[in-house]
């Protein structure tokens, strides 16, 4: 029973691993045949058992004390976590606010850009136009379908900013791929 | 014969004395047993306790993490997939002014066959070429907006395939909490769908 207690990790029972107050065979025998040192025997264990009922007190007493402090000490702990989750969670809310509002931007932007292309692409059928009038067209809407492509790439970049960052939260949270494997559905 | 009752009363009581000691001592004997077991019982509850909270915390620690990252995830498949919509608009969009310039070329082709004077054919024959490399510029462009829309595509599919990853992983690694949430996220997802 001793071994088991030593085995425990998270509370220590220093006082108990003190061994139970032994009776030698060889002394109750020759204490049966001296009766005031069998009393004086008998009285030394009362003792001896007493202290160790005693330490075994204090031991339960200290035990009760050290874990009440361990309950404390993780409570603190988790407190000081959730206070870094909520850090982090207020930074990552703010960089995707700003990102979703470049993206809206960008959205509306590509929106006018190809109503605009459609619109000219239609009048270079029109012949009341002059010749610089289609040249100008013509120019525009190769100008606006490029500008078309770069607001797209900078959709990407901004885009590709939010999937790394994401990315790296995902790797940097402790068995992230544990649990990730482990949380498919069946 | 009265010394031999005195002894024998003085014998009987050192022999009573004695037995009264040897029972104490088996009594508290006993007492010494049922504390030690008292402690392990102690011992062995606090530990549970503790590991409990260990668990709590840990479960709670990974709840708020993992729906973090679940609204990041979904947060970035979301806005992927706006990006992808943008893209695939611009697509058809440009599919459309390039029928429309199409049919423009078409046109002065017409013209050019009915045109008699050679200048006049000349300066025809320049605004079908300008046209006809601002098709060419608009079909290369048409290949880089399919480039963005399959990069768009491919993130959606990405982020999609981690959110519904993360998602389970709530319901199955957060305790009660996670599953409740999954639970409501489940129900929410299902008024979506029903409407």
């Amino acid at each position: 029973m001793q071994d088991q207690v030593k085995s425990k990790g998270l509370i220590h029972a220093t006082e108990i691993t003190q061994s139970q107050p032994k009776s030698n065979g060889f002394i109750n025998l020759l204490s049966q045949l001296n009766p005031i040192g069998a009393i004086g025997n008998a009285l030394s264990q009362i003792l001896d058992y007493k202290r160790e009922i005693k330490y075994i007190e204090l031991d339960v007493k200290r035990i009760e004390e050290e874990a009440m402090l361990r309950h404390k000490q993780l409570d603190m702990a988790f407190e000081i976590e959730i206070t870094k989750i909520e850090e982090r969670r207020k930074v990552l809310q703010d960089g995707f606010a700003l990102i979703a509002k470049m993206l809206d931007n960008i959205h509306l932007q590509k929106r006018e850009i190809t109503a605009v292309i459609s619109d000219l692409s239609r009048s270079l059928s029109n012949m009341d136009l002059t010749i610089e009038e289609k040249q100008i067209i013509r120019e525009t809407i190769g100008d606006l379908s490029k500008l078309s492509i770069s607001i797209g790439q900078e959709g990407t970049a901004s885009m590709n900013i939010l999937a790394q960052n994401t990315q790296k939260a995902l790797e940097s949270l402790p068995s992230s791929r544990e649990l990730l494997a482990l949380g498919k559905e069946e | 014969m009265i010394p031999v009752v005195v002894g024998a009363a003085v014998g009987l009581a050192v022999a009573g004395i004695i037995t009264s000691w040897w029972n104490q001592s088996g009594q508290i004997r006993e007492r010494w047993d049922s504390s030690y077991l008292d402690l392990i019982r102690t011992i062995e509850e606090h530990e549970e306790n503790i590991n409990q909270h260990i668990n709590r915390i840990n479960e709670s620690c990974s709840f708020y993490e993992l729906t973090d990252l679940h609204y990041s995830s979904y947060k970035v498949a979301d806005e992927a997939y706006r990006l992808k919509q943008d893209a695939e608009h611009s697509i058809y969009t440009q599919h459309v002014a390039i029928n429309k310039i199409t049919a423009a070329i078409d046109l002065l082709y017409d013209r050019m066959r009915n045109l008699q004077n050679r200048d006049e054919k000349d300066i025809l024959q320049k605004e079908i070429e300008d046209t006809l490399d601002l098709k060419k510029q608009l079909y290369s462009d048409l290949s880089s907006l399919k480039d963005q829309y399959n990069d768009y595509k491919g993130k959606v599919k990405h982020f999609n395939s981690i959110t519904s990853s993360i998602k389970f992983a709530i319901r199955d690694h957060c305790g009660q909490q996670g599953k409740e949430w999954y639970n409501r996220l489940q129900e929410r997802i299902q008024n979506r769908r029903s409407y």
